[in-house]
């Protein structure tokens, strides 16, 4: 802000969406985030969309900083318009270049200090041969391939739920089953997430299908939420002297 | 020593401290046949108000407005470039220019320039291809599309009044009366707003603009 | 009585004190107070650097070399992934491997690779692993004031027919051992293979001769790191580079 001062590319995530999942199901692949951006500590937007389709048969989803996602996105764009400029509307790559396109950027964005702040899950199904790919990408261009994956506090909290859940032939209701499962915890325990989450998935014959975003229900009304208050635990006892 | 002497001690410094900047509240809001704009009347810097009417609706284009908030050297600047790259496009296009395409031009300056800029700002208005928009950009470059948007400092005093108060397709009426109590209930509790409101009205056929000043302000 | 400072109070004194006026022509512009935090940091704060920790073992053979390497990668407290290779092969006699940052490693790799690539079609042959162990400190050392986070073992057959492992800094200090260990664990697994191989620091280095000795003690050196180290574990790659080409096999472990 005062010319002559050293351009400092200091960056803090600021717009934050958090965790994002993916999931590898029976007939392909399924993404999941909520749809709340937060700014500071603050809920800004509600009904935010936090994933996109890339090409017909890849789709994106990120966490951290949401001006960086939005960025994310333009490149892709150009880098899919371009492409189809280039190659008289054929269009090539495949799920896994676009991994390790997205991988490059980020590891370019980091080795000049500022980076694209973003976890990203890149999800995708071949329409011709019918491979699924699930990887992750983080700011610093790491590459992480897998069944299951999740970005941010997810990471810590879901793990073990869908480790202990998942199987190489869930049916796309047990594994939606599955992911409202891990919103729900991350709901009641991560300060920046909502109840409305939205999925996309991603198969062989429909592509990239996002669908509407939803409320998840939480349960609030266990009885003992009611009854173990402060006087149950520590009633005032009163003496008779 | 006289006291002649001690006054000339009381030397005004050239101001490299700080930043003139709007503290603002300003709010758009899609009512039932066009677009209402809203903005408070303070500029200010630390302490003091610089311009106590200063007018942070900016017309971009025949029927493009952006509201500032934030550095107000910044800001103005910001809005002079898209207003500039506007002219362009509507003479290329010879019509009017989208909307859409004056908000993205205020997300690439300050998203490119996020570590430098310090800029919030709301662009809306019509055009012929997607009718009434309301695009709000904030200081990293966030970009949001919506039926109303809300920006400044001021703002934070009114989600909760927003949250509660706001409905879809108000009148016109409805809508003035919906934006006069936001912006009066921000400046009743912020100090970096007040002053006066600007109202400003979008319509597919003209623009209108009105002022309401303080002793106009009506919380309830 | 003295009549300057009447009230004997030092409140008052700078104003009688004449001040020194400051020309403004002098003066320095002073940081913006909300830029206080900026001037701190020198990158902001981005640390551009992590470690995905993890163990890699290298033991040179009469006429083979051969790699344990275990497959966990993790990031903090988390396990980002179980099976993750961390050997790469550049020519059919040479494999490098790595501990350290993964993002890193991989594009160190991938420039090795493109580099042998780019030898082969200039001199229509491959480079031997001497010439790799050069490049690859070289390589290293290009990036000395923003070092690839990469620990590297380059292990080949080297002109003679011989197992060689060559061991590096991030920064491409190099030297041909008998047998070297990168990564998290690196300093459980020096002693056990300074016990049960010869010639660190001996003047007669005897190479062993027995692929499949050496294969179980590479595996029992991998699992016993798993064992103390809590980012070693889940898998060990095994991967035996000899005249007829290179082996990869992999065997569980524990994956706590």
């Amino acid at each position: 802000m005062i010319s002559g001062q050293p351009r400092t590319h200091t960056q803090v995530p600021v717009n934050i969406g958090t965790s994002v999942m993916g999931l590898r199901y029976k007939d392909g692949i399924m993404l999941a985030a909520d749809t709340a951006v937060a700014y500071g500590s603050m809920k800004k937007t509600k009904h935010a969309q936090r994933m996109a389709a890339i090409s017909s048969d890849t789709a994106i989803a990120c966490s951290g900083e949401m001006s960086d996602f939005q960025e994310l996105l333009k490149i892709f764009r150009e880098k899919h318009d371009g492409d189809v400029i280039e190659n008289d509307g054929a269009l090539f790559l495949k799920p896994t270049d676009y991994f390790n396109y997205l991988s490059r950027v980020q590891y370019q964005r980091r080795m000049k200090g500022d980076p694209l702040w973003n976890g990203s899950i890149i999800g995708g199904v071949r329409q011709d041969s019918g491979d699924v790919f699930l990887g992750m990408v983080d700011l610093y261009g790491t590459k992480v391939e897998g069944n299951f994956l999740l970005t941010g506090l997810a990471a810590h909290y879901c793990q073990v739920l869908m480790q202990n859940s998942w199987r190489a032939d869930l049916t796309e209701a047990e594994a939606r089953a599955i992911i409202e499962d891990c919103m729900k915890v991350m709901f009641y325990r991560d300060k920046k997430a909502s109840d409305e989450i939205q999925i996309t998935t991603i198969t062989k014959d429909q592509g990239v299908k996002i669908h509407d975003p939803y409320r998840i229900q939480g349960e609030w009304n266990f009885q003992f939420f009611h009854d173990k208050t402060n006087e149950f635990w520590r009633p005032i006892r009163i003496y008779n002297n | 020593m006289s006291i002649a002497d001690l006054q000339n001690e009381i030397i005004p410094e050239v101001n490299t401290h700080s930043v003139q900047t709007d503290g603002t509240t300003i709010i758009a809001v899609k009512y039932d046949g066009g677009i209402l704009l809203g903005a408070d009347g303070r500029s200010a810097n630390n302490m003091y108000v610089g311009n106590k009417v200063s007018d942070k609706l900016e017309p971009i284009h025949q029927r493009i407005y952006c509201q500032r908030s934030g550095t107000s050297s910044h800001t103005s600047t910001i809005a002079r470039y898209v207003r500039y790259y506007m002219e362009i496009q509507a003479n290329e296009l010879g019509n009017l220019p989208p909307v859409e395409s004056a908000a993205q031009v205020m997300r690439e300056i300050i998203y490119s320039n996020k570590n430098s800029l310090s800029a919030s700002m709301i662009c809306s208005g019509w055009d012929p291809y997607k009718g009434y928009q309301i695009y709000q950009v904030n200081s990293s470059g966030y970009f949001e599309q919506g039926n109303w948007a809300l920006s400044g400092s001021g703002g934070t005093f009114i989600w909760g009044y927003i949250d509660a108060n706001y409905r879809e397709n108000m009148t016109r009426a409805e809508c003035k009366e919906f934006i006069k109590s936001c912006i009066a209930l921000a400046c009743y509790r912020d100090s970096s707003s007040g002053g006066c409101i600007r109202l400003l009205d979008i319509t597919q056929d003209r623009v209108e603009r009105d002022y309401v000043q303080y002793d106009d302000f009506k919380i309830k | 009585m003295d009549l300057e400072n009447y009230t004997n109070v030092n409140i008052f004194k700078k104003v009688y004190e004449k001040r020194e006026v400051s020309s403004i022509h002098n003066v320095v512009e002073q940081p913006h107070h909300l830029l206080k935090d900026n001037t701190q940091h020198a990158k902001g704060g981005f640390n551009p650097y992590v470690n995905n920790q993890g163990t890699t073992v290298a033991i040179a053979g009469k006429d083979f070399v051969l790699v344990a390497a275990d497959t966990r990668i993790s990031q903090g407290f988390n396990i980002l992934s179980r099976d993750y290779s961390r050997t790469t092969k550049l020519t059919d006699q040479c494999v490098i491997t790595s501990g350290g940052m993964v993002a890193d490693i991989e594009t160190l790799h991938k420039l090795l690779i493109a580099k042998v690539k780019t030898y082969q079609r200039q001199f229509k042959k491959t480079p031997t692993v001497e010439s790799l162990a050069q490049l690859l400190g070289n390589t290293l050392y290009g990036r000395r004031f923003m070092p690839y986070y990469a620990f590297n073992l380059l292990c080949g057959i080297d002109q003679n027919g011989q197992g060689s492992v060559y061991g590096y800094d991030a920064i491409g200090s190099w030297d041909k051992l008998t047998y070297g260990v990168q990564g998290s664990g690196s300093e459980l697994g020096a002693p056990i293979l300074d016990n049960q191989f010869v010639g660190h620091n001996y003047l007669v280095k005897t190479l062993p001769d027995d692929v499949s000795v050496v294969e179980d003690t590479g595996k029992d050196i991998i699992n016993s790191i798993a064992e103390r180290d809590i980012y070693t574990g889940d898998q060990v790659e095994i991967v035996i580079v000899d005249k007829n080409g290179i082996r990869v096999k992999r065997e569980p472990i524990r994956r706590d």
